[in-house]
């Protein structure tokens, strides 16, 4: 190989991509050429120079965790964004952390606590009790049978008799 | 699976987001660097089933980001001259690589005298130099033929090697950047 068929491929070969048998070749001709082998370091500098000044950038941490984003189910986001703003991370045990919340989940959160406390009242207070044995058919009664009273009436059909005898004491 | 298939994807794309946001980096400003990145990412995200475990990623990413790259130019025209036709064949020999055209350049010098090699060159450049992925690999990448790519490289560099020299070739007055270019390193 002479230096004209050397300067063709030095691409190739810097570049590992020369056969076996054209890279011992070259490897030949650049043990006895001094030019060639200037040739070659300058291509090598060139690469060095290059790959350092492309390093020289960092992807900004707001892209990072953007991309890491892109793979996680929204609860994980969640879990690492609430975890990110306790950073630096502490050793507290878990019942003294603090929870971060978004605020409109909070909101959504205190919004379904109200309304329910106020349906729950709402309802407790519309329906009065009702007797146990309204489900249960009504013994048939005579039409002449006499009008009740606290004595007459069958308190053991309430709730096995536990709340009717309360009520029978207040009486 | 999902957790699965989101464990594979952190363990073999998320290592080379560093990497493709440099390379995006030398395509375009910061602004739309991280738009490049993101969208190759979330495209690389949603076909990652098609990504054969053990293959390099870092070249199956970098196809994407060429993807995104092309599809964004699309929309968004750049100002770029063709390539004539007989720049996209043959070697250019280095006859006269023997001087040391390459001084203590700093790197700001070398990325805009990059910024000026022409958008296909530079990829191959970036490719082969950069992220040393092998001809076979970029000319998947970019979508042309091992010929081609050989072409490009070659030219690459040769162009490249041409744009840091000029300020030596002129007096540093005459030349257009040169001066404050000088000034970086004083």
């Amino acid at each position: 190989m002479d230096c004209k068929e050397f300067r063709e491929v030095l691409d190739l070969y810097a570049d590992g991509e020369l056969s076996p048998d054209a890279a011992s070749a070259a490897r030949l001709h650049l043990a006895e050429c001094a030019p060639c082998r200037a040739a070659e370091r300058e291509l090598l500098r060139l690469r060095g120079a290059l790959k350092l000044a492309v390093s020289r950038h960092e992807p900004p941490p707001q892209l990072v965790s953007a991309v890491r984003d892109i793979s996680r189910p929204w609860w994980r986001r969640l879990m690492c964004d609430a975890g990110a703003r306790d950073e630096p991370r502490d050793a507290r045990p878990f019942w003294r952390k603090r929870i971060a919340l978004p605020a409109p989940v909070f909101a959504l959160l205190l919004v379904a606590l109200v309304g329910f406390g106020l349906l729950s009242a709402r309802l407790r207070t519309a329906q009065p009790p009702r007797p146990a044995v309204r489900s249960e058919p009504a013994p048939p009664t005579p039409a002449t049978s006499p009008p009740r009273d606290a004595s007459s009436f069958d308190f053991a059909r309430f709730d096995q008799g536990g709340r009717a005898s309360l009520y029978k004491e207040r009486r | 699976m999902g957790r699965g298939r989101a464990g594979r994807f952190e363990r073999a794309a998320l290592p080379h987001l560093a990497d493709v946001y440099r390379f995006a980096r030398q395509l375009s400003d910061e602004q739309r660097a991280q738009d490049l990145v993101q969208e190759t990412f979330l495209r690389a995200w949603k076909y990652f089933d098609s990504y054969e475990d053990g293959s390099n990623c870092r070249a199956w990413l970098y196809r994407i980001l060429r993807n995104v790259w092309n599809d964004r130019g699309r929309r968004q025209p750049r100002l770029e001259i063709p390539l004539p036709e007989r720049e996209e064949s043959g070697v250019e020999p280095y006859y006269d690589w023997e001087g040391e055209f390459l001084r203590d350049e700093l790197s700001p010098e070398i990325e805009r005298a990059l910024a000026q090699v022409p958008e296909q060159y530079r990829w191959a450049l970036l490719l082969a130099d950069v992220e040393e992925l092998s001809y076979q690999e970029i000319a998947r990448v970019m979508d042309c033929p091992i010929g081609t790519v050989m072409s490009r490289v070659n030219r690459g560099r040769r162009t490249l090697a041409r744009l840091l020299r000029r300020p030596v070739a002129g007096a540093r007055g005459e030349v257009g950047e040169a001066p404050d270019v000088y000034n970086l390193g004083s």
